[in-house]
């Protein structure tokens, strides 16, 4: 058995590829692999060993092509069981996210095969593993920096394949290939072959449907981390210390990265922008708004909550079953409705972020790299320690849909006993109070005077970044509403919460980030600091918390009116709709309009003068496209062939015929083709002369349109009669002896 | 026959799923790749596996769409010499002409060049590129072991441009074929005195010295021949070299009669009785006309007997290569037939794989004593599933052979062993020429 191993080990390839230009586009194809998945991490230990050691490799393939390689193939054999063991290792110390384990054993497995490419066949192996490798670091991969190893890599593969090509080409051809594709020929040549199939892919990826994800569990999570500093505390690193509500107000702390309602106190004077810098990048099967927490006491010139900390809740294995906590009563909170839907999402933290587990409303199920959590009285969840960039959490929130119609008159006694602190209000201007009524008068349920206050809010107010600070002393919703009259969404959420529960309507006032914006090369939505949000939750008897978005420019329900188009196709038309045939439609309709209005004779006569310019652009196509085939016209040349191919034995006859009479050798009109090629018998030209009159005749006589290989005959016959007749004409015959 | 490079591909026996999956793996795991990676990419919601994926279905398409728009343009010709002998080397030349307007790149040309029956592996050249309009070709030598007429085998062009995958193919038909002729063995000169052996530049020499010979035909000229025999105005004509081609004026001193009717035939390939009967009736008249000596040739044209009256060599050969066991007369029955055909002064050679009756003997058109008899036992060259009449006996052919001895004229047989230079150089003596 042994020794049947050992002889297997021993044997030498059939064909030892050659090449070394081919060698070394593998290796830079490989390289380019290889450098593509490990650029989406932090540079692990084993690049330099990996890159180097594939270098190395190629070069002792290189130098040991035709030897026995016995020793070699099983040491690389014991070095692939190493690595082998080590994925596993890996794997199972992330179970939940086996990317990195594979693209470590891919690695592995590259570098040791990289020693063992003999042939061709081999070298081809090493290109399939590089393929998989740009496919792992395609799923690494967050931004579309990625795209430059995509075309690199593929041009490289693509010289490759030709080499590969010409390699199986010489192997099985008894000739000897003339080689005459240098390495710059070759280059260009994939660089157009590139540019077509790019082209086409890029049609392909555009029109590719994109199903519904995530089916598969369990879902991406960083490796866990045991780690506890916060306490259930929250903890902002941009917003260290918790600001006092009696301070402030005229130059409340802002931070550009950093949105100040994610803090223990929403102050409502605070004033800038938030940066474009991406913080957080989701996949998920439906956007959403991303919750981060929630505030329930409102004082007049901002938010706080009411409970500070958070309750513990953990779980031996991922995932965990986020519920509330204890102490919170339940009752009062609909269970789940048949019609829910799943929402899947995955965030990767792109920059440090406060302790906050964003995620849509109501979270579920959450795979998060701890065992440990926090979850407050709202469902609002905090992490054990600060989110650092890289990490990676999943999280299976539930998304509730219900008929507006059929909900009832509410009396919320019961709510308020639990809730007192959703109902709270200060002292409020009359003038707020009566808009209020005003607005929601007659309207029978909560939820329709909830509908009516947001949609007042949105069509009377304008949304504003650039306001001035509010004054001192002036409450915000008073001063907003009747002074200022424009401002940002915690203004607009503030707005409705305060006017909510001035009709008894319970609501609080949540923080968290919009959808962002959806590239489709990534799939990610990628979260910027500007797209931190606030918006309203209602409570809504037989339904639970519900979501609205009073600030004009933002969807309505943000729990279930959330709609973003992911489909490539889909995306481009909106795109061009909305910034190429909106505008342009426009121009056309002002332009129009300037123009004198048309006479009423000529209205009439409308539909007959657009049924002639159609008719006459339509004979005009067809005439061109009759042309352009070579197609000749009845009307413009007597009967001829409708036949394309007989149109082209036609012409190349008529050509012929214009050649010899260029010569002096016209054929008189009571001549046949036949008579008049067997009178030139003696012509050096005679023979495709012969194969012309001969295909002409079929074509002509027999009613049959020639075939492909006639049509190629023909052509081939017109070409060598081209190059005869250019010579010098033959001597005259000398009679037969005979 | 020399080994080619080519040769040494070893012929596919497997399975047909398996030389399937063999011949196509690159495609399949190119699919494969495809395929599995999309439902991957819809799973993971992963924009660069939708990219990715995409890249692969167009590079498949790229594959499989290139190639036959590039055979589109691709004329391939296989050019043969339109004779040569049994056994002897030759030149095949496959061009291949590119008549689009881009270069065609990663051309495969196979050719098996010749419809034979012989496993001969299939030469494949390959092309690296072929200009837009111009035109590349490869030689290579062949060789044909059994004379005949064999139709040109179709032309295969596969081209695998860009990427390697779905390589494309198209086949073209030859039309024309190759004539084979046999192969005359050499029997020894001396055979017949006063006579000297004159070959094909003397023939010219004496045609160029004004000593006259009928002329028959014109011919294409065969490698080997002086250039002297080109007849300019014909090549002029015809585009290629030609040669005429000369009867001996001769009368004929021998009439040779070709038993080819299918009753008696048995064996295969060269170990088979009209094959012996056309070699020997090759070789004795290449000797006969090198000896400026002429002959009829007789032989049957299905149930008629059809005579060939003093052939020039390559009229006489090329009768021979196309000769097939096709008649269906008995020896007695042909023998009846040429009565009108053949003189009864001039010696007559038999070659037959007929067991004759000595009632044959009577039935001959002139004296036995100048009745020559070649017979090929056919019951030696009898293959398990073949059948020859049901009299058929081994002693029956000496007991023939003994008939005909004893009424003066001259008999023998040959069996498969035997080797027919010897038996006709004995029948050569014998001969009153």
């Amino acid at each position: 058995m042994l020794g049947l191993i050992w002889r297997k080990l021993s044997e030498k390839p059939e064909v030892i590829e050659e090449s070394v230009t081919f060698r070394i586009i593998v290796l830079a194809s490989v390289l380019c692999g290889i450098l593509a998945t490990l650029s989406q991490e932090e540079w692990p230990k084993i690049s330099i060993f990996v890159i180097a050691g594939t270098i190395f490799g190629y070069w002792v393939s290189w130098k040991r092509k035709g030897m026995n390689n016995a020793w070699l193939k099983l040491l690389l054999t014991a070095g692939a069981v190493w690595a082998g063991f080590d994925t596993v290792n890996n794997t199972f110390r992330t179970p939940y996210d086996p990317r990195i384990p594979i693209a470590n054993l891919l690695l592995w497995f590259q570098c040791l095969h990289s020693y063992d490419l003999p042939s061709r066949k081999d070298l081809n192996y090493s290109i399939m593993v590089s393929f998989v490798l740009i496919v792992i670091g395609a799923t690494l991969s967050h931004n579309v920096y990625y795209l430059f190893f995509l075309i690199t890599y593929t041009i490289l593969v693509s010289m490759s394949l030709y080499y590969s090509t010409i390699s199986r080409l010489g192997s099985l051809s008894f000739n000897k290939i003339k080689g005459r594709l240098t390495p710059g020929r070759i280059f260009k040549m994939s660089i157009t072959t590139i540019a077509l199939t790019a082209a086409l892919s890029g049609v392909i990826f555009f029109l590719m449907p994109r199903f519904t994800g995530f089916k598969i569990r369990p879902l991406p999570m960083s490796w866990i981390i045991h780690l506890d500093i916060t306490l259930g505390k929250l903890m902002n690193p941009a917003y260290p210390e918790n600001p006092d509500d009696s301070t402030g107000r005229l130059n409340a702390r802002f931070d550009k990265d950093n949105y100040f309602g994610f803090n223990t106190y929403l102050n409502l004077n605070a004033r800038g922008r938030l940066s474009k810098e991406v913080v957080l990048r989701v996949r998920t099967t439906k956007p959403s708004y991303y919750r981060g927490m929630s505030f329930d006491y409102y004082d007049g010139y901002g938010w706080k909550n009411t409970r500070e900390t958070a309750s513990p809740l953990s779980s031996g294995m991922p995932p965990i079953t986020v519920d509330y906590p204890p102490g919170v009563e339940k009752s009062m909170v609909p269970q789940d409705f048949p019609s829910d839907s799943e929402i899947v999402q995955v965030f990767y933290v792109e920059r440090e972020q406060p302790n906050i587990i964003f995620c849509a409303f109501k979270p579920h199920l959450l795979y998060f790299p701890s065992n440990l959590i926090y979850v407050d009285n709202d469902l609002g969840l905090r992490s054990p320690f600060k989110l650092e960039k890289g990490v990676i959490y999943s999280c299976i929130s539930v998304e509730r849909s219900f008929e507006p119609s059929r909900l009832r008159p509410t009396d919320y006694r019961a709510f308020r006993y639990f809730y007192p602190q959703y109902f709270q209000v200060p002292e409020l201007s009359d003038r707020v109070r009566t808009l209020t009524t005003g607005i929601t008068r007659g309207l029978p349920t909560a939820y329709d005077r909830t509908v009516a206050i947001m949609n007042y809010l949105r069509e009377n107010y304008p949304y504003d970044l650039d306001i001035p600070p509010f004054p001192p002393n002036k409450e915000v919703v008073d001063y907003f509403l009747f002074e200022q009259k424009r401002g940002y969404c915690e203004h607009f959420a503030t707005a409705m919460t305060v006017m909510c529960r001035s009709v008894g309507i319970p609501a609080r006032l949540a923080t968290g980030f919009t959808p962002g914006e959806y590239n489709p090369f990534t799939s990610y939505y990628e979260i910027r600091s500007e797209h931190a949000h606030a918006w309203v939750e209602v409570f809504i008897s037989g339904v639970g918390w519900m979501s609205f978005d009073p600030t004009p420019g933002w969807t309505q329900f943000p729990g279930t009116g959330v709609r973003k188009e992911t489909w490539p196709a889909a995306i481009l038309f909106n795109w061009l709709k909305s910034n190429v045939f909106i505008p342009a439609a426009q121009k056309i309709k002002n332009a129009v309009s300037m123009l004198p209005p048309m006479p009423d004779f000529m209205k009439k006569e409308v539909p007959a003068i657009s049924a002639i310019v159609i008719f006459i652009a339509g004979l005009v196509v067809l005439i061109v496209y009759l042309k352009k085939k070579k197609i000749p016209l009845p009307f413009f040349k007597g009967a001829g062939p409708q036949d394309i191919k007989t149109g082209r034995v036609f012409e190349i006859y008529r050509k012929t015929e214009k050649a010899l009479a260029r010569r002096g050798l016209k054929r008189a009109p009571c001549r046949t083709p036949k008579e008049f090629r067997d009178s030139l018998s003696d012509r050096p030209f005679i023979e495709p002369l012969d194969e012309i009159t001969g295909i002409f005749t079929e074509a002509r006589y027999s009613g049959r349109a020639p075939g492909s290989e006639k049509i190629m005959a023909m052509e081939a016959a017109w070409a060598k009669f081209k190059k005869l007749l250019k010579l010098k004409p033959a001597a005259p015959a000398e009679k037969d002896p005979d | 026959m020399k080994t080619l490079p080519g040769d040494h591909i070893p012929p596919r026996n497997h399975s047909a799923a398996s030389g399937f999956l063999r011949e196509h793996i690159d495609e399949i795991v190119l699919v494969g790749m495809m395929l599995g990676l999309y439902p991957i990419a819809v799973n993971t919601q992963i924009g660069w596996l939708y990219l990715l994926c995409g890249v692969l279905l167009a590079l498949i398409i790229v594959s499989i769409t290139v190639p036959r728009i590039i055979l589109k343009h691709i004329m391939p010709v296989k050019i043969l010499p339109p004779r040569v002998f049994e056994g002897d080397q030759f030149q095949v030349t496959a061009e291949i002409t590119n008549r689009g307007k881009y270069n065609a790149y990663f051309l495969l040309l196979k050719d098996k060049s010749l419809n034979t029956e012989d496993k001969k592996p299939e030469r494949t050249a390959g092309f690296d590129m072929i200009s837009a309009g111009d035109t590349s070709s490869v030689h290579y030598t062949d060789s044909v072991s059994l004379r005949g007429v064999y139709p040109l085998a179709g032309l295969k062009v596969e081209c695998s441009y860009p990427f390697g995958f779905f390589p494309g193919s198209r086949s073209f038909q030859q039309d024309g074929e190759l004539v084979v002729y046999p192969h005359a063995l050499p029997l020894s000169h001396g055979l017949i005195r006063g006579s000297e052996p004159i070959h094909s530049a003397q023939r010219s020499a004496r045609h160029l010295a004004g000593q006259s010979f009928d002329f028959m035909g014109i011919r294409e000229y065969q490698s080997g021949e002086p250039m002297k025999m080109i007849h300019w105005p014909s090549t002029a004509r015809a585009g290629k070299l030609m040669v005429k081609e000369f009867r001996i004026p001769s009368r004929a001193a021998l009439d040779i009669m070709l038993d080819n009717s299918y009753l008696w035939q048995a064996g295969r390939g060269h170990k088979n009785t009209l094959e012996i009967m056309v070699r020997i009736a090759a070789s004795l008249g290449e000797f006969l006309l090198s000896h400026q000596l002429s002959f009829n040739f007789l032989y049957q044209d299905g149930d008629t007997v059809t005579r060939l009256q003093t052939p020039g060599r390559f009229i006489f050969l090329e009768k021979l290569a196309r000769m097939q066991s096709s008649g269906k007369l008995s020896l007695e029955e042909m023998l009846g037939q040429s009565q009108k055909l053949i003189s009864k002064s001039r010696p007559l050679l038999i070659i037959t794989p007929e067991q004759a009756s000595p009632e044959t003997i009577l039935s001959l058109p002139h004296s036995p004593n100048l009745t020559y008899f070649l017979l090929i036992k056919a019951t030696d060259f009898i293959l398990p599933g073949q059948k020859l009449p049901q009299d058929a006996d081994e002693k029956k052919y000496d007991s023939f052979c003994r008939s005909v001895n004893s009424s003066g004229g001259y008999g023998c047989s040959v069996g498969k062993d035997d080797n027919p230079v010897k038996i006709l150089e004995r029948l050569l003596e014998k001969l009153p020429c």
